[in-house]
């Protein structure tokens, strides 16, 4: 057996052909951040502590978010606001005396274990430890010791695993801080001891203790420290019902540390009974804002409302960056990508008459909704009430661009970046939308906006953007420009971009794999295109961005193994695809004067090797992709049309052999389809699964081919009305009636299960016209008398 | 299967357990297995007595997850602590707190050199059997120690004039070895399982002409190992034990056993050594003892 080819197919294929990394409970699938677009990056609104609430089917910033029911367990990302906050009082509570690294070191990455066991040795390196040990703040050294303590019991639980809480030392501890706190003096430390015991007892199950400790030791603390709103999310934990989610809403609107858990744990569907609860209307536009939070649907009826009732919300900048993310999604989604939006709440998904037809009715809705969006924010603007001016300019400018209305996006933007002072991340976001307002709004994207475009990335690439994780900011980009290149009838450079970024933008989802560059260049290129990216590759003085273009390497989407990327552009092989595009055709001879600029070393590497020892225009049914490797002749795609070619002159010069010379080009046809040895004259890429599935449209003629084998069956049928011999007609016959039964197959899109005998009229013709003769049997029967029958026709 | 140490907030608590992998308990492998713990010194010196009883029940449960190991009944379990004479009542507590919680099981101590000769200031443990440990005889941290795992002048001097001791012993040899890693002269961290073949074969490590009876290595360029930054200079002393050495160890404790059956165990017999150790070295060693 050909094992190589056999690998190879069995494999699927060439280029791309592997399947995803991700996967759901019915195979290999793109999900969610894989292909939703944004390029609004959720650091421009500066709220580190919402962000797992970014509009986002994952988190983007790892993998780590868990919902879990500890009301401890607070993403590491969420603390830091808290933690930076920490470590500033600690700092002035030590006069200055320590720097803040050595207090955050101590606070947040000493083990408590280490810290108890090296508290007289290693942990003297820290200028912390040296100061807060010195006897003027003996009484914070003590609550450090105290803290880590509580650390220990609260973080490990029972080290002997039979208990979710270590009861002695958690008892014996708060006993400890009882005693503590009768002896401090200094407020800080109070305020420390009183929220540590707070934490222990709401631990140990007492949420008396909790209120008490709340109302009498930490509410009457008039102070700015970050304890005081933390301590009111174990206060929460006292009540129970609604009151306890009103309290949430109290620690969510007050606590740096506790603001996402409050969300996850708050009672969102209940939010009617909670409401009676609120005080004020800035408690009323709290409690929605929680809500709103996790809408993935629309949100902008009750952020009117939480504007109303409290017009300088604090959390609105990041309700607003929430919606332009979801727009972003719903409408531009499914235009750089052949998917849906990622994450969808549709008026018009459930439609009874589940067509294509609700795409556009949903794209149409949104697009008006992203209009009564833009309506908002400018009233925002024009209140004033709002801080962040630049932010919501920003945002009203993109979304004129999303509107088309071009002419407003630069006047909002040019507003946006009026302001001196802007963080990093602000700055960056605004002036790669001003470049995407050029790229938009232009009909040709001139060689000016091009050096813009490069400016950016190198931006990106000497990460001077401010933003974590600016490579996804560059896929995304890429993956626009490629879009809007192609838009604006510029495959070639859309090609090379889309060659660039990592994203997933379509796949043949009944094989699970994401397409690449190569396949949508075969899908969408014309001659002139392949023209124009070999022209590109080859030209002696590129300008800048051609230059940039045809560097590196292309992303072929082969993430199942990790695998780094390793091809780059090439003329050949672009060429090969430029003559594929003309088999696809039937056009030959374009085919074979690309295919002769190719040199033949290129046939010798993979995939294009394992078709060597294929010939295409010898047949047997029973292994139409030579798994036996009986064939004796070899081939590569330019010699295959040079024969084919040939023949097809032969079979007009020579009429006495015509009828073996139109089986012979039958034969080359069906060899190029799907179910023949040699498809890859037609494609880049095959899968068993295929015919049968609905996966192309049935009146495409290149598809009635690949999949219906209708041009092979043409030739037979020629063969068979040419041939003298009956024998051999019958062998003719027998073979479009192979071909009937895959154009059958195909038509009907089910499983490809073999020759209707009963609906196929060459079946029927051949049991007619031969079914008397000495040869039916041998031809018909088994593959092995069938075997000699073909051997002299071969 | 456990090792229990003291910190100020749990106070004796489990440092490393030993998680059986899911495939070997399913195997339901037929084997005896004895079930080890080693408490550190520190946490007899710093528990309370009434915490003992609590503290065993907590070790026998633990211990007795060796049962996911194996079908056959657990038929012995084993204590391995180097107490003093300090923490010896707290010790023995301990010890008669856990023979009374295995029931009709054996229970087993780890039974150092210096307790062996001097019994009547450690004590006896009240145990079924003594497990002799012939090595660890120095301060491993003891940068002037040749070789802290086993030496034998330092050994012969237990067995001079030794007393029968009231317990039945087995014994336990060394067949590990370590680098020990000092750094300006004081000690950092071992490097487990190296031996000198492996240092000569190591990149970052160079022979040291200083030999000062042990055997010296040299970090010869700044590396990264399981986490320790060694840097240039500093120093690591290989400590192991040759056949004949093995053998010397062996013999020299044979003075101690003087019951008919024993157990003649090795530390640490794991899959490094199991290949490294021949049939035939093994069966020298087992020969010391008939």
């Amino acid at each position: 057996m050909n094992w190589k080819k056999f690998l190879l197919l069995t494999v699927s294929l060439f280029m791309i052909v592997l399947p995803k990394k991700s996967a759901d409970g019915c195979g290999y699938t793109v999900v969610g951040d894989e292909f939703r677009f944004w390029i609004l990056m959720p650091e421009i609104v500066n709220m580190q502590e919402l962000l797992p609430f970014t509009f986002t089917s994952d988190y983007i910033y790892g993998d780590s978010w868990f919902y879990s029911d500890d009301p401890e367990h607070v993403e590491e990302i969420a603390l830091i606001p808290s933690q930076k906050k920490n470590v500033n009082e600690w700092f002035d509570y030590l006069d200055g005396s320590a720097s803040k690294k050595s207090i955050d070191s101590v606070l947040y990455h000493v083990d408590p274990v280490w810290f108890f066991a090296h508290a007289d040795d290693s942990l003297m390196q820290f200028d912390f430890i040296k100061q807060i040990r010195t006897k003027k703040f003996d009484e914070g050294w003590r609550y450090l010791f105290f803290a880590k303590k509580c650390e220990q019991i609260t973080t490990q639980g029972d080290p002997w695993g039979e208990e979710p809480l270590d009861i002695d030392a958690a008892e014996k501890v708060t006993a400890e801080g009882w005693s503590l706190y009768a002896q401090a003096q200094s407020p800080f430390v109070r305020l420390r001891l009183a929220y540590q015991l707070l934490r222990l007892n709401w631990y140990q199950g007492c949420p008396d203790d909790c209120i008490h400790i709340y109302d009498h030791l930490i509410k009457p603390v008039n102070t700015d420290s970050w304890v005081k709103g933390s301590a009111l999310y174990f206060r929460a934990f006292a009540m129970g019902g609604m009151e306890k989610d009103y309290w949430l809403s109290k620690a969510f609107d007050q606590s740096l540390d506790k603001r996402s858990r409050c969300v996850l744990l708050f009672n969102r569907d209940s939010i009617q009974k909670i409401l009676p609860y609120a005080k004020n209307n800035h408690e009323r536009a709290v409690l929605w804002v929680m809500h709103e939070l996790q809408n993935p649907g629309r949100s902008l009826p009750k952020l009117q409302q939480i504007y109303t009732l409290d017009p300088s919300n604090k959390d609105m900048k990041f309700l607003l960056l929430r919606e332009a993310n979801k727009l972003e999604d719903w409408l531009i989604t499914p235009k750089v990508t052949s998917y849906s939006p990622s994450i969808r709440v549709s008026t018009f998904e459930d439609d009874e008459n589940e067509n294509e037809n609700y795409k556009a009715r949903n794209l149409a809705s949104d697009f008006q909704y992203m209009q009564a969006v833009r309506y908002f924010i400018n009233q925002l603007i024009a209140d004033g009430r709002q801080k962040d001016r630049s932010l919501m300019y920003l945002l009203a400018g993109y979304l004129s661009i999303l509107s088309k209305d071009y002419g407003n996006a630069e006047w909002q933007l040019n507003a946006a970046d009026k302001h001196s002072m802007l963080p990093d991340e602000l700055n960056a976001q605004i002036k790669l939308v001003k470049i995407l307002n050029a790229v938009t709004s232009k009909p040709v994207i001139d060689s000016k906006t091009e050096m813009l475009i490069l400016d950016y990335l190198t931006l990106i690439d000497e990460r001077r953007t401010g933003f974590k994780n600016p490579f996804a900011l560059k896929d995304q980009l890429l993956l626009f420009l490629s879009g809007k290149f192609m838009e604006k009838g510029n495959i070639a450079k859309g090609i090379f971009l889309l060659g660039k970024t990592n994203r997933k933008y379509g796949d043949f989802d009944f094989i699970w794999v994401t397409k690449n560059a190569y396949h949508l260049l075969l899908e969408r290129g014309k001659p002139a295109d392949y023209d124009e990216i070999i022209s590109i590759l080859k030209k002696n003085n590129p300008s800048p961005f051609e230059k940039f273009l045809r560097s590196g390497y292309i992303h072929l989407n082969r993430d199942y193994w990790d695998e780094p990327d390793s091809t780059q552009w090439d003329v050949n092989e672009i060429l090969n695809l430029k003559g594929t595009y003309f088999m696809n055709r039937d056009r030959l001879d374009s085919a074979l004067s690309t295919f002769s600029q190719i040199p033949d070393s290129f046939w010798n590497q993979e995939p294009y090797i394992s078709f060597s020892d294929d010939d295409p225009f010898a047949l047997n049914i029973y292994d139409t992709h030579n798994y036996r490797g009986d064939d004796r002749k070899s081939f590569n795609k330019r010699t295959f049309v040079e024969k084919l070619i040939a023949l097809k002159r032969d079979a007009t010069d020579h009429p006495e052999n015509r009828a073996l010379y139109y089986y012979q080009i039958g034969n080359a046809y069906y060899s190029m389809t799907w179910f023949g040895k040699y498809w890859i004259m037609n494609r880049i890429w095959w899968s068993i699964h295929e015919p049968g599935r609905n996966v192309a449209d049935i009146n495409d003629p290149f598809f009635k081919n690949y999949y219906g084998c209708r041009m092979a069956q043409k030739f037979y049928l020629l063969a068979q009305q040419n041939s003298k011999d009956k024998k051999f007609a019958s062998l003719c016959c027998y073979m479009a009636g192979a071909c009937e039964g895959n154009y059958r197959q195909f038509v009907k899109g089910s499983d490809w299960i073999g020759l209707d005998v009963k609906k196929n009229p060459y079946k029927k013709m051949l049991k007619s016209r031969f079914g008397d003769t000495d040869f039916y049997d041998e031809l018909t029967t088994e593959c092995t008398t069938y075997a000699d029958f073909i051997a002299k026709y071969n | 299967m456990l090792d229990v140490d003291w910190n100020e907030v749990n106070s004796a608590y489990p440092t490393s357990i030993t998680y059986f992998d899911y495939k070997i308990r399913q195997k339901g492998l037929d084997f005896n297995a004895v079930p080890v713990v080693f408490i550190t010194n520190r946490t007899l010196q710093k528990i309370d007595t009434s915490q003992i009883t609590g503290l065993a029940g907590k070790i026998v449960r633990k211990l007795d997850r060796v049962k996911e190991l194996t079908a056959r009944p657990v038929s012995e379990y084993q204590i391995d602590c180097d107490w003093s004479e300090s923490t010896r009542q707290k010790y023995f507590l301990l010890l008669r707190e856990i023979k009374r919680k295995i029931g009709q099981a054996q229970l087993s101590a780890t039974i150092r050199l210096y307790q062996l000769k001097y019994p009547d200031k450690a004590g006896v443990p009240p145990v079924d059997r003594g497990m002799l440990m012939m090595y660890n005889l120095s301060n491993v941290k003891d940068y002037h120690v040749i070789n802290s795992i086993f030496d034998l002048n330092e050994a012969r001097q237990y067995f001079e004039n030794l007393k029968p001791y009231p317990l039945k012993l087995d014994v336990v040899l060394p067949d590990f070895s370590w680098g020990v890693v000092f750094k300006d002269g004081k000690f950092c961290c071992l490097l487990r399982d190296l031996n000198d073949e492996k240092a000569s074969h190591t990149s970052y490590l160079m022979k040291s002409t200083w030999s000062h009876g042990g055997n010296y290595y040299i970090i010869k360029k700044d590396t990264v190992v399981n986490k320790i930054y060694l840097r240039y200079g500093d120093l690591v002393r290989v400590e192991e034990l040759n056949e004949e050495e093995l053998l010397k160890a062996a013999r020299l404790s044979v003075q101690a056993m003087k019951c008919d059956s024993m157990t003649v165990s090795l530390f640490d017999f794991d899959e490094s050594t199991i290949y490294k150790t021949s049939p035939d070295e093994l069966e020298k060693i087992f020969a010391a003892y008939r």
